[in-house]
C-alpha cells in the first residue's frame, strides 16, 4: 500500500531510473537478498495493512483448520440427529462458548449418510406416545424454522414443508390396532381422522380401495419436506440395513392433494414436486435384507415386488417408468425398531441417540433437545423418553411400534 | 525473622533428600512447623516502629499480617497439589514443590525487606518460579499464553520502578524503609516528576491488577495448576498493595493530583469486572475476575492515603487473600473430578458432595463480604474513607458490592443447586486432605474475625 502511494508520485519515477540500472550491476548474491528481503517486507506490510484493529490477524501464525484440543461435549455423527444435539445445547448454553462443542463426522459430504438419502417424510400416527410427541415437536420446529434458525441478511430457511399428511391403509385384521394408535394418536393431541373405504374413495378419487377396512389420515403437521434443505444446515464443521427409494414418473397419476400413502402390504408412495413425479419404495422383509456392503440399488425389487403392490392400490400407476433410484442407510435397532436414548450403563459420561430405524430425520429436533436436557438439567423436561432408554434391551423388555414402516 | 527464613531455606534438602514415599507428608509437615514459627511474629513487642530485625530483613506492622499468610500458605499449596503431581516421576515432585519453597523464600524476603531495592528484586524474582510453574505444569495450550501475557505485562510495569528507584537513590541518598519514612518530602513540581511519580507506581498496579492493566490476571489464574492460582490471588497480588503502601510515603505531595485517574479507573474496575464476572462460563475465570474487583477497591483504599484506607486495604489484602484460595481449591476439587471448568456442566454438587457444599457456601459468603467476616470490615473501611475523599465514590461502590453479592451468589447457585446431571452421578467422593484444606484456609478468616487488630496496621 505505502509503496502505491509512492509510486504514483512522479518525482518518484524519475528516481526509480537510476536505482534500474544500479540493479543490473554485477554482485549477484547480494541482489537476490535483497530482492528476497523486499518481496518479504513487501508482503509483511501488505499483512500488515490488512490488519486493522480488531482482525485477528498475528504474526504467530498457528496451523489453521485444527479440531480444537478440548471440548465439553463430543458428538460422534454429524447428521441430522447429531446436529440436532449440538443445536439444542449450544442454544441451552445462553452465553456464547459456554459449552464447547464438537461434531465429529466422518464424511464431510454426507453422500452416504442417511440423513440426505432420507424421504423426508413427517408424521405423528404411531402407537406410542413419546414418538408421537417427538414427531408433533418436530413438526413444530420446523414450521418455525426461521425462529430458530434463520441467520439475518440471509434467505429465509425454506425447507419446501409439503402439509399433505400420511395417509396410512389397514386391511380387516389390522383394523382394530389402527382404531386404538388413533385413540392414542388423538389423546396426545395429534390431529388425525378415520376414513371408511367410500370415504376414502369420495376423498381420493384416484385409489382403488379393494381390500382396505379402513385408513388414517394425518390433517395437519405431517407431510415431507426436503433433507437436503435441513442439511444444507448442518454448519461443520446401530446394525444398518438399507432401502431403496425409486422416482417414477407417471403423468395420469394422483394429484396435488395426495398424502403420503402407506399401504398395510408395507409399500409406500409419495408426490415428488410438481412435475408428475413420485418417490416409492417398500421395506422388505426381514428374511431378505438387502447387502449393505454398497448402495446400489435393486431394480429388481423394484419389478417384482413393489409395481404390482403399487398398482393395486393406485391404478393409474400400471403405466410408469422409473426415473431414478438410490438407495439409503436405515440405522435399524433390530430390538424394537425404537430409538435408543438415554445414558450408557457403565460409562459414566456418554449417552446415545440412535437406531431410530426410519424416523431419525423427522423426530431429529426433539431429540437433540431431549439429549441436551438429559446432559444440562439432568432429567427430561419437555417430553419424557426414559421409555426409549437402554435399560429395556438389558431387561428384555421391547416396546413396540405397531402399525411400521 | 532468621528463625523462619533459615528453616525455609532449610527446605530445600529436605525436599530432595526425602525418600519418594514421605516426600508429601515431610514438605507439608515441615512447612507448617515454618508456618507456626511464623505466628510468633504476631506479638508485637517493639517500641520502635520495626520489630525482628536484622540488618537486611525487619517486619512492622505492615508486612507482618503478609508475611503470616506467606508462609501459612505453602503447607495449604502443597496439600492441594498433592493429588494431580502425584503421577509425575518423582524428579518432577521435587521440582515443582522446589519451585514452591522458592516463591516462599523470595516472598518472605519481598515483604521483610526494609531496603526498597531488595524489595524490588524479591519482588522480580517472585517473576520466575511462578512463570514456571504457569508454563510447565498448567493444563491447557493457552498457558503459553498466559505466561507470557503475565510475564512481560509486570516486567513492563517494573523496568519504570527501577529507573524510578535509582532517582530516589540519588537524590535522597538512601533507600532503606527505615530512613525514608523521615526524610524531607521532595520538591515535586516538573514533568519529570509526575514521569518519576508514575514510573514508582505503575509496576504495584499493573500487579494489583488495576482495571486498565489487568488482562494479564485472567489468563495466568486460569491457565495455572491450582497451588499456581492459590499463590497467585493470596500473595502475588499482595505484593503490588504492599509495594504501592511502602511507596506512598515518599510519593507526597504529588499523590494529591495524580491519584485522581488511578482511583477512578480502580472504582469503575469493580464494576465492569463485576458485570464480567456475571457473563463467564469458566469456573476459575470468574473467580480470577473477583480477585480483579476485590483488588480495585484495594487499590481505591491505598490510594486514598488515609489510616482508614491503608488499614482496609490491609485486611481486605488478608480476608480476600484467604478466601479467593479457597475459592480456587475448590474449583479444583471440581477441575480434578470434571476435568472442566465449565460451570454449565459440573452443576447441583450439592447432591452428591454434602460437606463440600457447605465449604463452597462459606467460601462464596466470604467472599461476598458478608458481616462478620474481616472481608466485610476491610470493604466498610475502604468505601468510608473513599466516601470522604468524594461523597460520589458511593455510587460506585455501593453498585460495586451489589455486583459482588450477585456474581458470588451465582457462583453458588450455578455449582452447587439445580438438578444433577447424570453425568456426574458417579464422581469420586472428597478426599479428607482436601476438607482439611478448606478449614486451613476458612479457620483463620474466621479467627480473625476475633482479633482483627493483627491486621489493622500501623493504627493498632
Amino acid at each position: 500500500m505505502w509503496r502505491k502511494l509512492f509510486t504514483s508520485v512522479p518525482a518518484f519515477r524519475a528516481l526509480k531510473a537510476p536505482c534500474r540500472s544500479f540493479k543490473s550491476s554485477s554482485r549477484g548474491a547480494e541482489k537476490d537478498f535483497f530482492k528476497d528481503l523486499d518481496t518479504q517486507l513487501r508482503a509483511f506490510r501488505d499483512k500488515a495493512a490488512a490488519a486493522m484493529p480488531g482482525s485477528d490477524w498475528s504474526p504467530i501464525e498457528l496451523t489453521p483448520g485444527l479440531p480444537p484440543e478440548r471440548a465439553d461435549v463430543v458428538i460422534v455423527g454429524g447428521g441430522v440427529v447429531g446436529w440436532s444435539i449440538a443445536y439444542w445445547l449450544k442454544m441451552k448454553a445462553r452465553v456464547r462458548d459456554g459449552l464447547r462443542v464438537l461434531v465429529v463426522e466422518k464424511d464431510p459430504t454426507y453422500s452416504q449418510a442417511s440423513t440426505v438419502l432420507s424421504c423426508g417424510g413427517i408424521r405423528q400416527q404411531f402407537s406410542l406416545k413419546e414418538n408421537i410427541l417427538l414427531s408433533l415437536f418436530s413438526a413444530h420446529f420446523m414450521k418455525n424454522i426461521n425462529n430458530h434458525l434463520w441467520v439475518v441478511n440471509e434467505d429465509p430457511v425454506d425447507l419446501q414443508f409439503n402439509h399433505s399428511g400420511y395417509l396410512f391403509l389397514a386391511s380387516e385384521k389390522s383394523a382394530h390396532i389402527m382404531e386404538e394408535n388413533y385413540r392414542t394418536q388423538r389423546y396426545v393431541g395429534a390431529k388425525v381422522v378415520l376414513l371408511s373405504p367410500s370415504q376414502l374413495k369420495e376423498r381420493f378419487p384416484w385409489m382403488n380401495t379393494e381390500g382396505v377396512a379402513l385408513a388414517s389420515l394425518g390433517l395437519e403437521n405431517e407431510g415431507w419436506f426436503t433433507p437436503a434443505k435441513l442439511c444444507s444446515l448442518i454448519s461443520y464443521i446401530v446394525p444398518i440395513s438399507s432401502r431403496f427409494v425409486y422416482v417414477v414418473h407417471c403423468p395420469d397419476g394422483p394429484g396435488l392433494d395426495t398424502p403420503f400413502l402407506i399401504d398395510y402390504s408395507g409399500v409406500y408412495c409419495r408426490r415428488e414436486g410438481l412435475g408428475g413425479n413420485y418417490i416409492t419404495g417398500m421395506s422388505p422383509e426381514e428374511t431378505e435384507e438387502p447387502d449393505i456392503s454398497n448402495l446400489d440399488v435393486d431394480h429388481e425389487f423394484f419389478q417384482e415386488k413393489v409395481w404390482h403392490r403399487l398398482a393395486h392400490r393406485i391404478p393409474a400407476f400400471e403405466q410408469l417408468k422409473v426415473s431414478s433410484a438410490w438407495a439409503g442407510f436405515y440405522d435399524y435397532n433390530t430390538f424394537d425398531q425404537n430409538g435408543i436414548i438415554g445414558l450408557h450403563p457403565l460409562v459414566p459420561n456418554m449417552y446415545f441417540a440412535t437406531g431410530f430405524s426410519g424416523h431419525g430425520l423427522q423426530q431429529s429436533p426433539a431429540v437433540g433437545l431431549a439429549v441436551a436436557e438429559l446432559i444440562l438439567d439432568g432429567g427430561y423436561k419437555t417430553i419424557d423418553l426414559s421409555a426409549f432408554d437402554l435399560k429395556r434391551i438389558l431387561l428384555q423388555e421391547p416396546i413396540q411400534e405397531s402399525n411400521i414402516v | 525473622m532468621l528463625k523462619v527464613l533459615i528453616p525455609t531455606m532449610m527446605l530445600f534438602p529436605t525436599i530432595w533428600l526425602t525418600s519418594p514415599k514421605w516426600l508429601w507428608t515431610t514438605t507439608t509437615a515441615h512447612s507448617l512447623l515454618i508456618a507456626s514459627a511464623s505466628l510468633t511474629w504476631l506479638k508485637w513487642t517493639s517500641e520502635a516502629g520495626w520489630a525482628f530485625s536484622n540488618m537486611y530483613l525487619a517486619t512492622d506492622p505492615l508486612s507482618t499480617p503478609l508475611l503470616v499468610l506467606t508462609c501459612w500458605l505453602l503447607p495449604l499449596m502443597i496439600l492441594a497439589s498433592q493429588n494431580h503431581i502425584n503421577p509425575e516421576p518423582v524428579g518432577r515432585q521435587r521440582s515443582y514443590i522446589t519451585l514452591l519453597a522458592l516463591l516462599q523464600t523470595f516472598l518472605i524476603m519481598a515483604f521483610g525487606a526494609t531496603e526498597i531495592i531488595m524489595f524490588y528484586i524479591m519482588f522480580e524474582a517472585t517473576l520466575i518460579p511462578t512463570l514456571i510453574i504457569i508454563t510447565r505444569w498448567g493444563n491447557q495450550a493457552e498457558r503459553l499464553n498466559a505466561g507470557t501475557y503475565f510475564l512481560f505485562y509486570t516486567l513492563a510495569g517494573s523496568l519504570p520502578l527501577l529507573v524510578a528507584l535509582l532517582l530516589l537513590q540519588q537524590s535522597t541518598g538512601t533507600l532503606s524503609m527505615l530512613v525514608l519514612q523521615y526524610s524531607q518530602p521532595l520538591q515535586l513540581s516538573s514533568w519529570g516528576h509526575m514521569a518519576w511519580w508514575a514510573g514508582c507506581l505503575v509496576a504495584f498496579l499493573v500487579k494489583m491488577p488495576l482495571y486498565g492493566v489487568h488482562l494479564w490476571l485472567p489468563k495466568a489464574h486460569v491457565e495455572a495448576p491450582v497451588a499456581g492460582s492459590m499463590v497467585l490471588a493470596a500473595v502475588l497480588l499482595k505484593l503490588g498493595g504492599y509495594g504501592m503502601m511502602r511507596m506512598m510515603v515518599t510519593l507526597d505531595p504529588l499523590s494529591k493530583e495524580l491519584a485522581y485517574p488511578f482511583i477512578i479507573l480502580a472504582l469503575w474496575g469493580i464494576i465492569m469486572t463485576g458485570s464480567i464476572c456475571l457473563r463467564q462460563t469458566d469456573l476459575k475465570s470468574l473467580i480470577a475476575y473477583s480477585s480483579v474487583s476485590h483488588m480495585g477497591l484495594v487499590a481505591g483504599g491505598v490510594l486514598i492515603q488515609t489510616p482508614w484506607g491503608f488499614s482496609g486495604a490491609i485486611i481486605l489484602m488478608i480476608a480476600h487473600g484467604l478466601a479467593s484460595s479457597a475459592l480456587f481449591c475448590l474449583a479444583n476439587t471440581a477441575y480434578e473430578r470434571t476435568h472442566s471448568r465449565t460451570m454449565m456442566l459440573a452443576r447441583g454438587l450439592q447432591m452428591i458432595f454434602p460437606l463440600t457444599a457447605v465449604w463452597w457456601l462459606a467460601a462464596n459468603l466470604a467472599n461476598l463480604a458478608l458481616p462478620p467476616l474481616p472481608n466485610l470490615m476491610g470493604e466498610l473501611m475502604i468505601i468510608t474513607t473513599l466516601f470522604n475523599w468524594s461523597p460520589w465514590t458511593i455510587l460506585l461502590t455501593g453498585l460495586g458490592a451489589l455486583i459482588t453479592a450477585s456474581y458470588s451468589l451465582y457462583m453458588f447457585l450455578m455449582s452447587q443447586r439445580g438438578p444433577t446431571p447424570n453425568h456426574i452421578m458417579g464422581l469420586q467422593p472428597f478426599h479428607t486432605r482436601e476438607h482439611l484444606l478448606m478449614t486451613l484456609h476458612l479457620i483463620p478468616i474466621i479467627l480473625l474475625m476475633t482479633k482483627p487488630e493483627l491486621m489493622w496496621g500501623w493504627c493498632y
